[in-house]
C-alpha cells in the first residue's frame, strides 16, 4: 500500500471520530436539572402508560349508559363521557393514537425531506437549484392551509392525518439537512472516501449523510412533541381523527357539546399538555448531546 | 431609504402572481374534487345519472372541468382586473368577502402583538435579571408550558371560565348582539366606533376584542419572552454591562437601556418569523370565539376545497408577509445604525 492511499484511508477513518462521537454523546444523555429529570420521567411514565393500556383500563368503546355523563368516581376515576365511556380508558387509547401521529409524521416527513435535501445538496448545480424551487413553493404556502387541503381532500382517518401533516413539515428538514451537506461534503474525508472509489449513492448515504445529522436530531426530538400538538389540532378542527376512535384532539372537540361536564375537556387536554411539555423540558438533554462534545 | 421601500414595494405584483401559480400548483397536486365537496361529498364514485349531472353542472358553472392551464389563464386575466373570481363556499366574488373578513383579523393580531410585546419584553428581562434564581426557574416552567399548551384546549377552557363563569370576557364575535354597529368605515369595529364617536359601541368592542387578543397575546408573549430573556442573559454578561455597573449606574437603567437594546433585534426578527406561525392559532381562536375573521374564512374556504377563496386567502397571507417582512427591516435600520449606514443612502 502506498503512503497515499494509506493517508487517504485515514482520512476516510476520521469519519468515524465524528461518528465515534456519537458514544460520548450517549453518555451525556443523563438529565443534569431537576427539570430535564422531570421530563424524562413523565415521559417514560407515560409511554409505558400508554403502551400498557389494555392492561390497565378497560375497553375504550365500551359504553354503559347507566354512567352516561358523570364526574370523576372510584369507577371511573376521570369521570365517562355521554356514552358512559371511561375517560381514563380513553386518554390512555387516545395516547396511543396521538403518538403515532407523532412518530409518522417525522418518520415520514423526515425521510423524504432528508434524502430529498440531501440528494439536492450533494448534485448541487441546476439540479439542486431546481429541486430547491420545489421547497420554496412548499414553504411559501402556509402550512396549516396545506394541511387542511390534504386533510379535507382525502378524509378524516390517522393516515390521512399523517400524511397532511408531513407533506407541510418535509421541506423545513429538506432545507436543513441540504445546508448541513453543502458544509459537510466538502470535508476532507468525503474527498477522501470519494478518491477511495466510493459512488456517489454509497459516498453519499454513508459518509455525508451521517455526519450531517447532528443538528437534525434534537430538532427531531423537539417536533415529536409539535407533530402531537399539530395532529390533535387537525382533529379538533374535525379534519383528523374521525370518531369513535379515541384521540385526544377529537376527544376535546367532543366533549365541547357538554358544557357542564368540565371532566371531559380538562383531561385530554391536560394529558396533551403534560406529554409536550416534557418533551420539551427533557429536549435541553440532546441539545446538549449534540452540541456539547466531551473533551472538544 | 426611499428607494429602498420603493423596490421592496414594487416586488409585490410578482410575489401575487407567484403565488396564484403556487396555489393552482398545489391544488394539482392534491386529489381535490371541488364539485364533489360542495355538494358535501369528497370525490366519491358517483354513477347516479343525476348526480353526475349536477356535478357536470357545478363543474360547469366555476370552470372546474376545463384544463388547467387555461384555467389558470382566465384566473390571471381576471385578477388583472381586480377580480379573484367567485368563492364557491360564500356564492360571493371572493374580493368582497375578503374586504369582509380581513380588517377584523388585522385588528385581532395588531392587538395581540401588542399585548405579547407588553408581556412579553419585562418578563424577559424580569427572568434574566433573576437567572438562575427562583423566578427564573419559575419562569422556565411557565414560559415551557405555554409553549407546549394546546391553543385551542387553552382558547376553550379560558373562554369557559371568564365568559362562562365569571363573566368577565365578552360573549363570541365582534359586538353584543344588542349594540349598534358603527357604520362601516374600515371595518375595523374599534376605528369604526372612534371615527363614529360612538363611544358604547366602543367600550364593547374592546370588552369583545379583550379575550381573544389577551389569549393570542400570552401565547405570543412567552415566545417572546423566551428570546428576550436569552438575549439578555448573553448581553449582561458582555463587558460593556458591566462597564456599565461599574459606573455606579441604576440596575434598571443598566437593564433597559445597555441590556434590552441588544435582545431588541433578535425580537424583530422573531416577530417576523412568529407572523408566519401566526394563521394556525388565529384560525383555531377565531374558530373559538366566533371572530368573523380570515382564519375562519381560511379554514372553511381550506375544508369545503373551496379553490378561489383558498387562492384569495394565501395571496392576502403572503402579502401581509412581505408587508411584515418590509416592516422588520425598517426596523432593523432604527434599532441599529450599523444596518442604516449599510444601506447608504
Amino acid at each position: 500500500m502506498t503512503r497515499r492511499t494509506k493517508r487517504l484511508e485515514e482520512a476516510a477513518s476520521r469519519r468515524n471520530e465524528e461518528s465515534g462521537r456519537m458514544g460520548a454523546a450517549i453518555a451525556n444523555l443523563r438529565p443534569r436539572t431537576f427539570l430535564e429529570a422531570y421530563g424524562v420521567v413523565v415521559i417514560v411514565v407515560m409511554v409505558a402508560a400508554i403502551a400498557a393500556a389494555p392492561l390497565l383500563a378497560s375497553d375504550p368503546l365500551e359504553q354503559d349508559l347507566s354512567v352516561a355523563l358523570t364526574g370523576p368516581s372510584a369507577d371511573h376515576w376521570m369521570g365517562t363521557d355521554n356514552l358512559g365511556r371511561d375517560i381514563w380508558s380513553r386518554i390512555l387509547n387516545g395516547g396511543r393514537v396521538s403518538l403515532v401521529i407523532g412518530l409518522f409524521v417525522l418518520i415520514a416527513a423526515g425521510t423524504v425531506g432528508v434524502v430529498y435535501g440531501a440528494i439536492s445538496g450533494y448534485l448541487g448545480g441546476i439540479v439542486d437549484a431546481v429541486m430547491m424551487r420545489v421547497v420554496d413553493i412548499f414553504l411559501s404556502f402556509p402550512a396549516i392551509m396545506l394541511a387542511l387541503l390534504i386533510s379535507a381532500a382525502l378524509g378524516p382517518t390517522i393516515r390521512n392525518v399523517i400524511l397532511a401533516i408531513a407533506a407541510a413539515w418535509w421541506p423545513v428538514y429538506a432545507r436543513l439537512i441540504r445546508g448541513q451537506v453543502i458544509v459537510v461534503k466538502e470535508r476532507e474525508y468525503v474527498t477522501a472516501s470519494r478518491a477511495l472509489g466510493a459512488g456517489p449513492m454509497r459516498n453519499l448515504f454513508q459518509t455525508v449523510l451521517p455526519n450531517s445529522l447532528g443538528v437534525m436530531k434534537t430538532i427531531f426530538v423537539l417536533d415529536i412533541g409539535y407533530a402531537i400538538l399539530a395532529g390533535s389540532t387537525l382533529s379538533f378542527l374535525g379534519l383528523g381523527v374521525s370518531l369513535p376512535t379515541p384521540e385526544w384532539g377529537v376527544m376535546i372537540r367532543e366533549a365541547l357539546q357538554f358544557p357542564n361536564s368540565w371532566w371531559l375537556i380538562l383531561s385530554p387536554g391536560l394529558a396533551l399538555m403534560l406529554f409536550v411539555s416534557a418533551i420539551n423540558f427533557a429536549g435541553g438533554i440532546v441539545t446538549r448531546s449534540v452540541h456539547e462534545i466531551p473533551g472538544r | 431609504m426611499r428607494w429602498f421601500i420603493l423596490r421592496r414595494l414594487s416586488l409585490m405584483p410578482f410575489v401575487l402572481l407567484g403565488m396564484t401559480f403556487i396555489t393552482f400548483v398545489v391544488s394539482q397536486l392534491i386529489p381535490i374534487d371541488p364539485a364533489a365537496a360542495y355538494l358535501g361529498g369528497r370525490g366519491a364514485v358517483h354513477t347516479d345519472e343525476a348526480e353526475q349531472n349536477i356535478l357536470n353542472a357545478l363543474n360547469a358553472r366555476w370552470g372546474w372541468d376545463r384544463p388547467i392551464l387555461e384555467r389558470y389563464w382566465i384566473y390571471l386575466t381576471n385578477l388583472t382586473k381586480g377580480d379573484l373570481g367567485e368563492a364557491s363556499n360564500t356564492l360571493r366574488p371572493v374580493t368582497t368577502d375578503l374586504a369582509k373578513v380581513v380588517p377584523p383579523t388585522i385588528e385581532l393580531v395588531l392587538a395581540a402583538m401588542l399585548a405579547a410585546l407588553a408581556i412579553g419584553i419585562p418578563l424577559g428581562v424580569f427572568a434574566a435579571s433573576r437567572k438562575g434564581r427562583f423566578w427564573d426557574e419559575g419562569f422556565k416552567v411557565v414560559s415551557t408550558l405555554a409553549i407546549s399548551v394546546p391553543v385551542f384546549w387553552l382558547a376553550i377552557v379560558g373562554f369557559t371560565i371568564f365568559y362562562g363563569r365569571l363573566g368577565w370576557a365578552a360573549g363570541p364575535g365582534q359586538l353584543d348582539i344588542f349594540t349598534r354597529a358603527p357604520p362601516a368605515v374600515t371595518r375595523m369595529v374599534v376605528l369604526d366606533s372612534i371615527i363614529a364617536r360612538r363611544w358604547d359601541a366602543l367600550w364593547d368592542a374592546l370588552h369583545h376584542l379583550a379575550y381573544p387578543a389577551l389569549l393570542l397575546g400570552t401565547v405570543i408573549g412567552f415566545y417572546f419572552a423566551r428570546v428576550v430573556r436569552s438575549e439578555m442573559v448573553e448581553a449582561l454578561e458582555s463587558d460593556y454591562v458591566r462597564t456599565a455597573r461599574g459606573k455606579g449606574l441604576k440596575r434598571s437603567l443598566v437593564l433597559y437601556r445597555h441590556g434590552l437594546r441588544n435582545a431588541i433585534i433578535p425580537m424583530i426578527t422573531l416577530s417576523g418569523l412568529a407572523f408566519g406561525s401566526l394563521l394556525t392559532s388565529v384560525i383555531v381562536i377565531e374558530h373559538v370565539v366566533g371572530w368573523p375573521g380570515l382564519g375562519e374564512y381560511a379554514f372553511r374556504a381550506a375544508t369545503r376545497l373551496d379553490l378561489n377563496g383558498i387562492a384569495g386567502v394565501v395571496m392576502v397571507i403572503s402579502l401581509a408577509y412581505v408587508m411584515v417582512n418590509l416592516a422588520v427591516d425598517l426596523l432593523y435600520t432604527v434599532a441599529d445604525p450599523r444596518v442604516r449606514e449599510g444601506m447608504g443612502t
